[in-house]
């Protein structure tokens, strides 16, 4: 229970800084936050529901490979997009906005 | 029970620091120091693994997200901002948006949480006894858990794990494809 509050909290500070922020690199680092939050879920239900397997933390782990590549592409989108516009601040990059 | 009390001293001051170092992640000004932060919300995620037992887990935590993904994000602001001597304006996209949907969610996932800690089994927590006699006694950690994830992962879970790793292959490749040939240079 103490592991679900926790990571509801950390989850809450990531959407806070998702909603937020203006920086993109700044919106990436709030999904950290909640992937981080989302892993710390998978290993405490596990651990306390069945006590005997691995299964959260092998979740957990693919989560991170998974996170891992998300912030690969994620920042070579935003230097692309910095080399493109020069700026990074998701208010100003509004091409695609219908 | 005294190695109880020292598991939850241990996460207690775990789950401060995490959640503290969380804000200020998502208030701070200077988005450089914003970046360190996040290294040291990383670092405590793992000492909260640790602290449940998952020692692999914990190591891998350390190495990709604090070790990797913080470089990757301070390089990402090193070459994206003038970093020295200059603070661009990061906050008031919406704060109170931002605020209430966090709340939202907090309220939600509590509600559930309450909910659903009724049905769970009487012996809930009880697993900490073992884990807090390895933090009391942390002369000889248990490698079984290590060795358990990786049978684990090469036996069970041997085809995602292979998908996992064309996806880092395809990822990175896709990454300098991104980064290099974007503006047409």
């Amino acid at each position: 229970m103490h592991y679900l509050v926790l990571s509801a909290l950390l989850f809450s500070i990531g959407i806070y800084g998702v909603l937020t922020r203006r920086n993109a690199i700044a919106i990436l680092m709030g999904i950290e936050l909640m992937l981080n939050a989302v892993n710390l879920n998978f290993v405490a239900v596990c651990a306390s529901l069945t006590p005997n397997q691995i299964t959260g933390q092998i979740f957990a782990a693919f989560v991170i490979v998974v996170a891992a590549a998300e912030a690969c592409i994620g920042f070579a989108l935003i230097i692309a997009i910095y080399r493109n516009f020069a700026k990074v601040n998701v208010d100003d990059i509004n091409i695609m906005r219908w | 029970m005294n190695g109880g009390a020292v598991w939850w001293v241990f996460f207690y001051a775990l789950s401060a620091f995490t959640l503290f170092n969380a804000l200020l992640v998502v208030t701070g000004k200077n988005l450089f120091k914003c970046a360190l932060h996040l290294m040291l919300v990383f670092l405590g995620v793992a000492g909260l693994f640790l602290l449940q037992g998952a020692f692999l887990l914990a190591g891998v935590q350390t190495l990709i997200y604090t070790g990797g993904v913080t470089t990757l994000i301070l390089f990402a602001i090193m070459l994206s901002e003038e970093v020295v001597g200059r603070q661009r304006q990061l906050v008031s996209r919406g704060v109170s948006i931002g605020i209430s949907a966090a709340i939202c969610f907090l309220g939600i996932a509590l509600t559930i949480f309450g909910t659903a800690v009724a049905q769970l089994p009487e012996n809930y927590g009880v697993h900490i006894a073992p884990v807090a006699q390895f933090v009391a006694e942390a002369s000889h950690l248990p490698m079984g858990n290590v060795r358990a994830v990786g049978v684990a992962l090469l036996t069970q879970f041997l085809v995602p794990f292979e998908f996992a790793s064309v996806l880092l292959v395809v990822a990175v490749i896709g990454a300098i494809v991104i980064a290099r040939l974007a503006g047409g240079k």
